[in-house]
């Protein structure tokens, strides 16, 4: 497995000091949060990144009357997490600095410098990154905390107060407020409070569109809604509250300041403020970035409601969830966070439901890493009783037991229903990889789709996907196959003196892609040395069609033909039969491809020159072989990486009967 | 696993690799004895017990970490008639003193009179002879061979038997030669003189490649051949004693390879350009002497023929050889093989790492092919083909491509030193037969030409690089020069290699005149060749930059010119 393949995305831990209205508790979230970081440490040489992703730090729900720490404050709060020795220093050394920091709006005020102060005693520093982050690794995702698109949360640089938004005063309000709930009985805090954790505003109103709808309508928005937020919280307008040592505003003082913060009526903008606090922000947020820049996954925080990607078609969007819910939510809300992986690029979150609950996280960096696990392959084959199909069969037997893994088998006999139903089974007996061999390759879209959802990769061994997206499909080369008998009939040419210059194909159906090539290859090497095709006749592949085309071919250049190239077995036969009730057996060489004992015995009786025959057996091996590679992580060679065509070698069989390489 | 790589180094058993920013592939790191030695900041060398390799190294390790394999870019002369001596530029009084000149190549004969000063002392600066182990001789920070100091060069001068003091001899010559028309005493009544007969001179002398990476390319045992590992460890050598005396370097590389992706992304290539960029560094490199030897090929395939046809002859009794064919990204391209009994290897599919062996059932051949999609260093496709014991006659490759977006690409065989003349495809291209490390970008590439009559080097590589870059910089008089050789004689020798040391004693002047100016200029490389080539003497019936002569010939006069001016 590639080294560096994943990122781990923390959002929303809100490590602030001890104050009672802070959510994250210490002795409650710390044991978590060392238990993910300890993970972290373990799994260093598998990260490419970790991202904090804002509101790691809590400078907002202090009291009014309470002076917000500085972020030394909060290091020196948590010197097992934060101290020169804690385990987030830890984790930087273990990364080499691979740590980068998206301040949120909790956290707004943190600057490049801060980071500084997390001192790290490797030299390493946390990477400082303002506003969206598209990783130089990556320009498909965009990592963002997700507060830039509200109204309440966003930076606000229209005041002296820059960059802190209002939301800031909400917040102090509802400490406020908290502050005399906690009074009813001692020693409460936010971590006791049920569904505090999932965005401490939330609880009071913005979720009420009407409320907002009503706020929107009066002259004096933010005087109003100001005036709603003392009424709600219980906080007096004229209340002080404290910025810093030195600066106190009242809600009134704050009324003036942010009076810039009007809202024009744009709908868009209405819908971003009350979005932050229903299921639309986050589709919201994703909408904006693509317009914006080329990506096509988002992944936010902000809102403390973890959600697994969604697609609208365009984007992917996702939430990391939070790192703080109160006791209480802890079973039903538990802390969540991000990882991506690289190179295949999903996304997944991680629940936290006990500290002994990260083995997830371990499973999902290591499972591809596992190379003595014992895989179970499943394996459908086309029909069992076939002798091409038997070989192939074998060749898939022989590799499994090579490589010790486990093989589900299952036999189409020849049926499109069985075929599908018989894979459909082996999906859900959650094999490791399904390999078929396809009765019907229009079905396998279908097979694959739902094995995709089991993340099943899928292996088809000749026939065709009809497009689907497989992990591989194996297939003999067709073209150097035509190619081969081109070269083998100008050597029968110059063997029997053949003086004529002209050669004809029997192709196969016109949807036949494959067998097709062999034509195409056959054609290119005769016009090169001097040849004409004086037909190019489709005879769908069946053997009664090929021996009407190749009756007509005769009428016209009985004496005056060379060579004929049928593109399949049956054809062959058909042809042959045509050129020996003409008399001419032996006199036009005729070479087909397969190489089905009929066509040998064909050969051996003179009616046959040569023939290009496949390689089952190899075809089911390097089939196991290929998904073997995958389930280990190794990667995987195409001879064309859009079709996923991995080709198979094909030979030659002479007028001997033999195989031969020997052309002169 | 960290210890000093003393014995690896020189030991047969095991081999040598290139690994940029100490990316050790895991077996390496596990196999007995592994060991490694830092060249810079971005390459080091890996030794790993031979018996400890896998048969598909290529696949396993890619290309790019084996070293390639040099040669000499000489040839010996034969006419003497035209002889005429070096045109030193008139008056300038430029003599090369406060300069060092550093050769990488077969060591030199340390008692010619061309490197005695008046007074019988040693106008070495020191030799650092790869091929002679003595532990207690060891330059600082390199773990082989053995380092002779001016002090013991001279101590060794008043002996009666100089190799007993200091024991390093040029059994071949060049690298005599390439010191001696860079720097050598001029002798009046041979009517030679070295360019800059007034600097000091630093030599590495070579050790031959080890057997298994000769015969991993089936390269003649009994060629001259140094593994570009050690070259590197020399260069590295003269940057250190040029930094340690505080003096500017002119380097001078007069060997070659057509191994590689003749880009400049060679591993030797790569670092030289990074050295030559330095202040007080200046670079000069042989383009090679294989310009009309017939060993690149160069096509493209025709999407509506599907492939393109490649023809190689190879003559009598050859033990084998590889070939290397690279090609343009993000094609995806395939051989297909006929051997000249009409043993036909039909198309070889890209699919899984394996390196192919081919046994010839009616031949005594084998051939290995290894495909390497992405090749790490360039981005393009390689497919190595490696052959032994070949039939003599006409063998045919159909190339292919599985896309076809310019699906072109170059095949070249091993320089004429390592392969003979008789071995050649039939529609040769002349053209891109710069050898490596003649496609860097930074340092000066010097072709040759005969100054006589200014017609080019009849056996010059031409430019440009794979990658379109302008290389040759330039021509220096190349043909038929007189330079010392062994035993305090002078021979004639020609080839490009005799233009480089030319070129390299001519670099040595500008970075005396750097330094000479009342601010001490420190040149590197690129302001040198600037200079130069804006100084460039050109015909004015040719267009110029052009393939043969880059931007024209060498003109030390005119250059001190525009320098004045």
């Amino acid at each position: 497995m590639d080294q560096n393949e994943f990122v781990i995305v923390l959002s929303d831990i809100h490590m602030g000091t001890n104050s009672p209205t802070v959510c994250y508790r210490k002795e409650v979230h710390e044991p978590f949060l060392i238990a993910i970081l300890d993970d972290i440490i373990a799994c260093a040489n598998h990260i490419r990144e970790l991202v904090l992703l804002g509101d790691i730090f809590e400078f907002w729900t202090y009291l009014p009357n309470e002076v917000p720490p500085r972020l030394d404050d909060i290091i020196a709060a948590h010197p097992n997490v934060l101290g020169p020795d804690g385990k987030l220093n830890q984790v930087i050394s273990a990364l080499k600095g691979r740590v980068v920091f998206i301040p949120g709006d909790h956290d707004i005020c943190v600057t490049e410098a801060d980071l500084r102060k997390i001192r790290n005693k490797d030299g390493y520093t946390i990477k400082f990154h303002e506003g969206a982050y598209i990783p130089s690794y990556d320009k498909g995702i965009l990592f963002t905390h997700g507060n830039e698109f509200t109204i309440l949360n966003a930076p606000y640089y229209e005041s002296k107060l820059a960059p802190l938004p209002l939301g800031y005063f909400i917040s102090r309000a509802i400490s406020y407020y908290l502050q005399k709930e906690f009074g009813k009985s001692k020693g409460q805090t936010a971590a006791n409070l049920i569904d505090n954790g999932n965005h401490c505003i939330a609880n009071f109103l913005f979720k009420n569109q009407a409320f907002f709808q009503y706020i929107l309508n009066t002259p004096d928005f933010i005087s109003e809604f100001i005036n709603v937020i003392a009424y709600v919280t219980g906080m007096p307008l004229n209340l002080k509250i404290q910025i810093n040592e030195n600066t106190a505003l009242s809600l009134n003082d704050i009324k003036k300041i942010y009076n810039g913060l009007t809202l024009s009526k744009q709908s868009i903008q209405i819908f971003a403020l009350i979005t932050e606090f229903t299921g639309s922000y986050l589709p919201y947020i994703a909408s904006n970035y693509v317009k914006e820049k080329d990506v096509n996954l988002v992944i936010a925080g902000h809102t403390h409601v973890p959600t697994s990607p969604v697609s609208d078609g365009i984007c992917q969007y996702a939430n990391t969830g939070f790192m703080c819910p109160s006791i209480p939510d802890l079973k039903i809300k538990p802390m969540t966070y991000g990882i991506y992986q690289c190179s295949k690029r999903w996304f997944k979150l991680v629940p936290i439901n006990s500290i002994h609950n990260t083995q997830s996280f371990m499973k999902l960096i290591s499972t591809k890493e596992v190379t003595n696990e014992s895989f179970t392959f499943g394996w459908s084959v086309y029909n069992e009783s076939w002798e091409y199909y038997h070989t192939m069969e074998e060749g898939v037997r022989s590799k499994a037991k090579e490589l010790h893994i486990d093989l589900l088998t299952h036999d189409q006999k020849s049926s499109a229903s069985e075929m599908v139903t018989g894979c459909i089974n082996l999906i859900n007996e959650q094999v490791n990889a399904l390999l078929i061999s396809p009765f019907n390759p229009k079905e396998i879209p279908f097979i694959v789709a739902n094995a995709n959802i089991e993340e099943i990769p899928v292996v088809i061994i000749d026939g065709g996907t009809d497009g689907a997206d497989v992990l591989a499909f194996i297939v003999s080369d067709s073209f150097a196959g035509g190619i081969l008998a081109g070269e083998y009939a100008l050597t029968l040419v110059r063997k029997y003196s053949i003086v004529c210059q002209n050669a004809a194909i029997i192709k196969a159906e016109k949807t036949a892609t494959y067998a097709l090539r062999r034509g195409e290859g056959f054609k290119r090497v005769m016009m090169e040395n001097g040849y004409q095709i004086i037909s190019e006749v489709s005879a769908n592949g069946e053997r009664s069609i090929a021996y009407e085309e190749m009756k007509k071919i005769l009428e016209s250049y009985r004496n005056n033909l060379a060579v004929v190239f049928c593109e399949n077995g049956n054809m062959t036969l058909g042809a042959a039969q045509a050129i020996e009730e003409a008399g001419e057996k032996g006199k036009i060489m005729l070479i087909g491809f397969d190489a089905d004992s009929s066509v040998i015995d064909a050969i051996k009786q003179g009616i046959v020159q040569g023939t290009i025959a496949q390689q089952p057996f190899k075809m089911g091996e390097i089939g196991v072989e290929t998904a073997y590679l995958a389930m280990i992580g190794k990667p995987i060679i195409y001879d064309d990486r859009a079709t996923k065509e991995i080709l198979m070698e094909v030979y030659l069989i002479d007028e001997s009967g033999k195989q031969s390489s020997k052309l002169r | 696993m960290d210890t000093a790589c003393v014995d690896q180094i020189i030991s047969e058993d095991y081999a040598d690799f290139i690994i940029e920013n100490e990316r050790f592939p895991e077996s390496f790191i596990t196999s007995p004895n592994f060991c490694h030695e830092t060249i810079s900041n971005t390459y080091s060398v890996a030794y790993v017990p031979v018996t400890s390799l896998p048969s598909n190294m290529i696949q396993q390790y890619s290309y790019s970490i084996f070293p390639s394999c040099f040669g000499l870019m000489q040839i010996d002369s034969l006419d003497e008639a035209g002889i005429s001596q070096i045109q030193r530029a008139p008056s300038l009084n430029l003599t090369g003193r406060g300069v060092l000149i550093g050769i990488v190549d077969t060591g030199i004969d340390y008692t010619h009179e061309a490197f005695k000063n008046a007074d019988a002392t040693t106008k070495i600066v020191s030799i650092w002879d790869q091929t002679i182990n003595d532990t207690s001789q060891k330059p600082v920070g390199l773990n082989y061979g053995a380092e002779y100091t001016e002090e013991q060069i001279n101590l060794a001068l008043t002996s009666e038997d100089p190799l007993s003091i200091v024991p390093s001899m040029d059994t071949n010559g060049h690298g005599t030669f390439l010191a001696g028309i860079a720097a050598g005493n001029r002798n009046e009544i041979r009517n030679f003189s070295g360019v800059v007969p007034d600097a000091k001179i630093v030599v590495v002398k070579l050790k031959q490649a080890k057997r298994y990476i000769r015969e991993f390319f089936s390269i003649p045992l009994e060629a001259d051949c140094y593994q570009e590992n050690d070259i590197m460890f020399g260069i590295k050598y003269l940057l250190d004693v040029s930094r340690k005396l505080n003096q500017p370097i002119s380097i001078c590389i007069g060997l070659g390879s057509s191994q590689g992706s003749h880009d400049g992304r060679h591993s030797l290539s790569s670092f030289i350009s990074t050295v030559a960029d330095e202040k007080g560094v200046g670079a000069t490199i042989a383009a090679g002497n294989e310009g009309p030897k017939r060993h690149h090929y160069s096509g493209t395939v025709d999407a509506a023929i599907g492939y393109d046809t490649v023809e190689l002859k190879v003559g009598p009794n050859n033990m084998g050889f590889s070939m290397e064919l690279w090609g343009n990204s993000p094609n995806l391209f395939s051989i297909d093989i006929l051997s000249p009994t009409g043993e036909y290897i039909s198309r070889i599919p890209a699919r899984l790492k394996e390196t192919r062996k081919i046994d010839f059932i009616f031949e005594r051949t084998i051939i290995f092919v290894d495909y390497e999609i992405v090749e790490s260093q360039t981005g393009d496709q390689l497919i190595l083909i490696r052959f032994q014991n070949p039939t003599e006659g006409i063998w045919r490759f159909r190339v292919y491509s599985s896309i076809t977006f310019n699906p072109q690409f170059n095949v070249w065989l091993p320089i004429t030193n390592f392969l003979g003349t008789d071995t050649f495809f039939t529609k040769p291209d002349p053209e891109i037969t710069l050898t490596a490390p003649a496609n860097a970008e930074i340092p000066i590439i010097a072709t040759a030409y005969n100054h006589r009559n200014d017609s080019i080097y009849i056996d010059a590589s031409r430019g440009y690089t794979r990658a379109g870059k302008i290389n040759p910089t330039f021509a220096a008089p190349g043909v038929n020069l007189l330079g010392p050789t062994l035993n305090n004689e002078y021979t004639v020798l020609s080839g490009t290699s005799v233009s480089a040391a030319f070129t390299t004693g001519a670099v040595a002047m500008i970075l005396e005149w750097g330094i000479r100016q009342e601010s001490q200029t420190q040149f590197d490389t690129v302001e040198i060749k600037n200079y130069l080539i804006r100084g460039a003497k050109r015909d004015s019936d040719k267009v110029y930059p052009n393939r043969e002569w880059g931007f024209g010939i060498l003109d030390l006069y005119n250059t001190f010119i525009s320098l004045r001016g």
